[in-house]
């Protein structure tokens, strides 16, 4: 005896769902959170990734758990820059005035205050627990003794404002900044020269150094430029190795992710796009309501932030599988015996090499429709499908295919009044122009018209239905037409343009 | 001129006849074809081979008066008696008379009652064959055909039935009585049993009457309680019931099913205990087979059936894999339509087999067409091939050809082509860069959580003729397309029309292209003629008018084979006179098949053996008829079944644990190996009292060291008895005929009776002298 083999369930391709993309959209159920001004700058703390700071108007707001937790607003102007000491227990800020403050995160009480710049400073980053670089819209790139409060080294380079800069992920005595001046220089602490120049030809708006160390990443105007650094020999003349120009207008902002394998790049346009680190490809875009201004997504990949320059502030979760959950804390909590948890311990356990395999013939679960399918009742299996909630059209269609193939179609559509023939129409008027479907609906159209034409008039419901199927089928053929005509004048202007 | 011989035969029909089991439950017989095979149960294989007959067997029976002969029954005419230990044909008896149905009673011992066919006109003939006498009596004539003759219980009342009526003859009176049943008019029917909705072939009853099977088309056997009109069943088994016969201890059912496989169901849990096999899909029509296929890697053949491919060894004649290209579930068609199955119109292999294309097309001619193109990579944690790529609709139109690529081209990846009457031939290509992405929307196609695909790589034409035969060459750098009587030659790589051949007229369509495995020549066929180009010239060789069914090409030499119904001739490429001729009834196809020990094959004159498969399903293997001697040797150093074939006794009597009450209760009793020799022995050394002098030394258990045996007082009554028995046999006529021969036997199991023991007095001894006894 042979099991009952399950209804095949066909799979039609669709386009979108590559894993890539499956996984973004992983990140679901976005919390909006309105402020007042454009939110500015977007930090995670880097020991806790519930935590995180987000600069906005004259404040720097400290969530916790996707909510305020604590408020920073020692500053007299607008708080362009916030961003976290490696140890997470040290905030800076930036503002408008050009004052640099440092906070301690838990008591917020200002630690240091780094007076310097004579216009808004734009970025300001650790590079040391005890140094800070900083560079402002005043043209210049100031690094700085924090215990101190001085300023060690100045460079005059820029030839306009200076908007983002990062230090280098291999060497900290490295910062890379990025100017309206259209140029991307990579400073060393131990000198006082520029080390290189790269030309983005747009004013920079935003830089990355990608993992290795090796290659910088720039956003200006509506393009992000690849630059490899070892080659940057030449000053100002060398070509970057990828240009990408997926983004309609500026782009403002650019953050890597958990694994360093993917660029999420955001811009005015309101999208967000991820690369691929292996051919910078697109492999996702998600729109936003408003221009974004700042992106972040939390070392552990499991949140992703965004800032707008309406003050909305967007904040998408990803549920965390359990498996990868155990990956990334080690620790095992202890289970309470009767709990959940405590049933389904070991479920995940995956196989040594050496362990003995002890396989469990297990039943299969058969799905409803296929219950009834094999008792051969193939009315239930049908009202069975079409009566579940948000079924997926496929199943539906397959399970026609099935009765077709068991020369059963008839007898399941037969002895139907109009209250349980209307599912079946109702299903029928939605997917009888779907390309996937359409070849086998308009022969189960067919075969429902040929059995109850004769009772056609009796009921209002039906046909209601009939009739809205009928348009349906009418509307399509006008599209393809339509589409026939196009594709007449495509072949004529392609044959002229073949002779020529 | 090479003279070819047949070989081997193998394939064919399994159970025209009824499934017999020996006596003690261990092997069963079934007749296939002309032959009668006896398969053991415990590992399915066929044990021996009772040849003889010359036309299909029709029933099998045991000799109730000795458990070890078999009747055999054939429409030549002849009613045969085999010993089925040795093999030796014991008897024939000649009826003159095609024999449909049989049956033999243990009391009316010299009396067979057969059916016969008339000689000349239509109807049946029942008859007493005395089988001392050679005398047949007529017990009736009748003008309608015999559907089933069956015999009492009790022995005295014989049944056999026409389509309408059903006739009881009585054998206790002397005078024949009979009665006759119309069985429209008045039936004494005692109880109806409904269950089946379609045709009831076949059904059986248990021997103590409590039971009742019955199967028949729906492929399900229903088991009835008869009291109480239980019913319990076994669905799903695939096919068509055509026959259910019950083991003697009632612990097997075996089952004839249409699709040419028998099954042995435990009647306990009613699970399927094994399946034998044979060629499954020798039931579908002709018209539907796709010849043969030889798949490269084991060089199994494979078959097509609705929906399913079935590999088949044909040296070792053993079924290797069912491979279900379309799975459905097997059910019975609903009222009187017949259901359609999926067909599979083309197979294609890789050349080392790790890629299989399949096309399969369901068409009701009422629904949409449905027509899927197939890929299939081997896996070889399953042995099996799993679905990698389906493509819905890969053409308009039929599609009529589907190659795999034999070589890789340039940047290493595989190719395969497929042409179709909508004009186009579309080469297809594996891809495996690793990107889930970029996916072809002009196809559906469905990636089945693989990382490497087939995607249509680019479609051609030529004018607009249909496409009629599509193939690559060996080193794969030439794609040869035929439209109509022209034959293009394609760079598949670049798409680069390279050549076109034109030569025969314009109403000669060019079926089918192969390129010679190792030169430059392509052959190619229409229905009338064949011809052989030179593709170095662009020219054509010869070519010659046959009616062609099919060519096909021999991978060791140059040289191809055309046949058609009747004939296949083998040419080499370079003359048109036949290197070998052979005249063969009923052709459906032929393949070259790789020989055996092909490392010695050196000369170009050497042609592989021919593998034909003819319209009734059978496998006949042609070959050199000077190569078959050497081959015949090595196979039987290989083959492991013709070893046990050789080594294999069947002695029911002795091959069985002792069966009591004891040790059905408490399992099987651990005790020592005391094997006399074999009773065939004895028989067959004419020097008995030679034997019997031998036997102690033979005796296994004097070779066992004393401490381990029992104490001698127990071991003595066996020994005494062992000798005593030898004196029974002295005491026997030094005549070896046959019917000596079943006296002698028949009193072993009366021994036995009187050995009877209770559970009160089991003990040790006892139990030992028993086990000696039956042994």
């Amino acid at each position: 005896m042979s099991d009952y083999k399950p209804t095949i369930i066909n799979k039609y391709q669709t386009i979108n769902k590559t894993s890539e993309s499956r996984y973004w959209r992983s990140f679901k159920n976005p919390i909006l959170v309105n402020h007042l001004a454009s939110i500015n700058n977007i930090a995670f703390n880097p020991i806790n990734p519930n935590q995180y700071a987000i600069s906005t108007n004259a404040r720097i707001l400290y969530y916790n758990n996707n909510q305020v937790k604590k408020t920073i607003s020692r500053f007299k102007d607008t708080v362009f820059y916030c961003s976290f000491r490696s140890d997470g227990k040290v905030i800076l800020g930036c503002d408008g005035t050009g004052l640099i403050q440092l906070f301690d995160t838990e008591s917020r009480s200002i630690l240091r205050s780094l007076k310097g710049h004579e216009a808004p400073c734009r970025v300001a980053k650790f590079s040391s627990n005890l140094n800070i670089f900083s560079a402002g819209d005043d043209k210049t790139i100031r690094y700085w003794d924090v215990p101190t409060e001085t300023c060690i080294k100045r460079y005059d380079g820029h030839q306009d404002y200076i908007r983002t800069g990062v230090i280098s992920t291999n060497n900290p005595h490295l910062f890379i900044s990025g100017s309206y001046d259209h140029t991307i220089k990579i400073w060393d602490s131990r000198t006082s020269e520029c080390q290189a120049t790269f030309n983005h030809n747009q004013p920079v708006e935003s830089v990355l150094m990608l993992p290795g160390g090796g290659l910088i990443a720039s956003a200006g105007g509506n393009q992000i430029k690849i630059w490899d650094v070892l080659n940057a020999v030449g000053g100002s003349q060398h070509q970057p190795i990828q240009t990408l120009s997926n983004h309609q207008k500026t782009v403002t902002a650019m953050c890597l992710d958990g694994s360093n394998s993917r660029i999420l790049s955001g811009g005015l346009d309101h999208h967000v796009k991820v690369y691929g680190l292996e051919d910078f490809k697109v492999l996702h875009s998600v729109k936003y309501p408003a221009p974004i201004l700042s992106i972040c997504l939390s070392p552990d990949d499991t949140r992703l932030i965004v800032g707008m320059s309406t003050g909305l502030v967007s904040i998408r979760q990803r549920q965390v599988k359990p498996q990868e959950a155990l990956l990334g804390n080690q620790k095992k909590e202890k289970l309470r015996n009767g709990s959940y948890k405590y049933f389904m311990r070991g479920a995940s356990h995956k196989e040594d090499e050496l362990d003995i395999w002890v396989e469990s013939k297990k039943s299969k679960n058969l799905k409803k429709f296929d219950k009834f399918l094999k008792k051969f009742q193939y009315g239930d299996a049908l009202d069975s499908v079409l009566n579940t909630r948000n079924q997926s059209p496929v199943i539906i269609v397959s399970l026609l295919q099935e009765l077709i193939h068991r020369d059963a179609l008839k007898l399941a559509l037969s002895n139907r009044d109009d209250v349980s023939l209307e599912p079946i129409a109702k299903f029928l008027k939605k997917y009888i122009s779907n390309s996937r479907f359409s070849p086998l609906l308009i022969d189960v159209t067919n075969v429902i018209l040929d059995m109850y034409s004769s009772v056609i008039n009796q009921s209002v419901i039906i046909d209601e239905l009939f009739q809205k199927i009928m348009e349906k089928v009418k509307e399509e053929l006008e599209v393809h037409e339509k589409l026939l005509e196009c594709l007449g004048i495509m072949d004529l202007v392609f044959n002229i343009s073949s002779r020529a | 001129m090479i003279n070819f011989d047949l070989q081997k035969t193998s394939g064919g029909k399994l159970g025209d006849s009824n499934v017999v089991f020996t006596a003690d439950n261990n092997f069963f017989f079934c007749s296939k074809q002309n032959d009668v095979k006896v398969y053991s149960v415990q590992t399915g294989l066929v044990v021996k081979n009772l040849c003889g007959h010359t036309d299909l067997i029709t029933s099998l029976s045991l000799n109730p008066n000795n458990s070890l002969q078999l009747f055999s029954t054939s429409l030549d005419g002849t009613i045969k008696l085999w010993d089925f230990n040795d093999g030796i044909q014991l008897k024939t008896f000649n009826l003159h008379l095609p024999i449909l149905y049989f049956k033999i009673s243990k009391q009316h011992k010299n009396f067979l009652f057969v059916v016969t066919k008339k000689k000349k006109s239509k109807g049946m003939r029942v008859a007493k064959f005395n089988i001392e006498t050679l005398k047949n009596e007529k017990i009736v004539d009748e003008n309608l055909e015999c559907v089933g003759l069956g015999l009492s219980y009790d022995e005295n009342t014989l049944v056999f039935a026409t389509s309408s009526k059903l006739y009881c003859y009585s054998l206790i009176h002397k005078e024949i009585k009979l009665y006759c049943i119309d069985v429209n008019n008045d039936i004494p029917v005692t109880s109806v049993l409904h269950w089946h909705a379609h045709d009831v072939y076949s059904i059986a009853f248990t021997s103590n009457g409590t039971y009742m099977l019955s199967g028949g088309e729906e492929g399900v056997l229903v088991l009835w309680q008869l009291a109480t009109n239980h019913k319990d069943f076994l669905p799903r088994l695939g096919s068509e019931i055509l026959s259910i016969s019950v083991s003697p201890d009632e612990s097997l059912f075996a089952l004839i099913h249409k699709d040419n496989t028998i099954r042995l169901v435990s009647s306990l849990n009613l699970k399927i205990k094994k399946s034998i096999m044979g060629l499954k899909y020798s039931t579908i029509s002709n018209n539907k087979s796709i010849g043969l296929v030889v798949e490269p890697r084991n060089n199994n053949i494979v078959l097509n059936g609705p929906g399913a491919l079935q590999f088949y060894n044909p040296l070792s004649d053993s079924h290797i894999l069912e491979l279900e290209v379309a799975p459905r579930n097997k059910i019975a068609k609903r009222e009187e339509k017949e259901l359609i199955h999926p067909d599979i119109t083309h197979i294609s292999f890789s050349k080392d087999g790790l890629w299989m294309a399949t096309i399969d097309k369901r068409d009701d001619e009422e629904f949409q067409l449905e027509v899927y193109l197939k890929f299939w990579s081997f896996d070889p944690n399953t042995q099996n091939y799993t679905l990698n790529t389906r493509i819905d609709l890969p053409h308009e139109d039929t599609i009529t050809s589907l190659e795999i690529c034999p070589a890789k081209t340039v940047n290493n990846t595989l190719l395969a082509v497929t042409s179709s009457l909508d004009k186009n031939f579309k080469i297809w290509e594996l891809d495996t860069s690793k990107k889930e992405s970029g996916i072809n929307i002009t196809f559906s196609v469905i990636y089945l959580s693989f990382v490497v695909h087939w995607k249509c790589r680019s479609v051609g034409f030529y004018k607009t003729i249909p496409a009629l035969y599509a193939t690559f060459s060996c080193d794969g750098s030439i794609l040869a397309v035929s439209y109509g009587q022209l034959i293009t030659l394609w760079d598949p790589f670049n798409n680069l029309l390279q050549a076109v051949l034109t030569y025969p007229p314009p109403t000669n369509e060019i079926k089918e292209m192969l390129f010679s495995s190792k030169g430059h020549f392509l052959y190619a066929r229409s229905t009338k003629s064949v011809y052989v180009w030179d593709l170095l010239t662009c020219s054509i060789i010869w070519n010659l008018k046959i009616d062609t069914n099919g060519i096909a090409i021999d991978h060791q030499s140059e040289n191809f084979l055309v046949y058609n119904e009747n004939c296949f001739k083998i040419f080499s490429p370079k003359s048109s006179i036949a290197l070998v001729e052979k005249n063969q009834k009923k052709i459906s196809a032929c393949k070259f098949y790789k020989s055996i020990n092909d490392n010695n094959s050196s000369e170009i004159e050497d042609c592989s053996p021919v593998l034909i498969m003819d319209k009734n399903f059978s496998l006949l293997m042609f070959a050199d008829s000077n190569k078959i001697e050497k081959e015949n040797q090595y196979s039987e150093l290989t083959n492991g079944s013709d070893i046990s074939k050789n080594k294999l006794q069947i002695t029911p009597k002795k091959l069985q644990e002792p069966k009591n009450f004891y040790s059905d209760i408490y399992g099987k009793m651990k005790s020592f190996d005391f094997e006399k020799p074999t009773p065939s022995k004895e028989y067959n050394n004419e020097n008995y009292i030679l034997t019997s002098n031998i036997l102690p030394a033979d005796t296994p258990f004097i070779d066992i060291p004393s401490n381990v045996l029992p104490s001698p007082s127990l071991l003595l009554f066996p020994f005494l008895d062992s000798i005593l028995k030898k004196k029974v046999v002295v005491s026997v006529p030094d005549n070896l005929e046959p019917e000596v021969e079943m006296k002698d036997e028949s009193k072993v199991p009366d021994e036995d009776e009187q050995n009877d023991i209770s559970l009160t007095t089991v003990n040790f001894g006892e139990m030992l002298k028993n086990s000696v006894f039956r042994k």
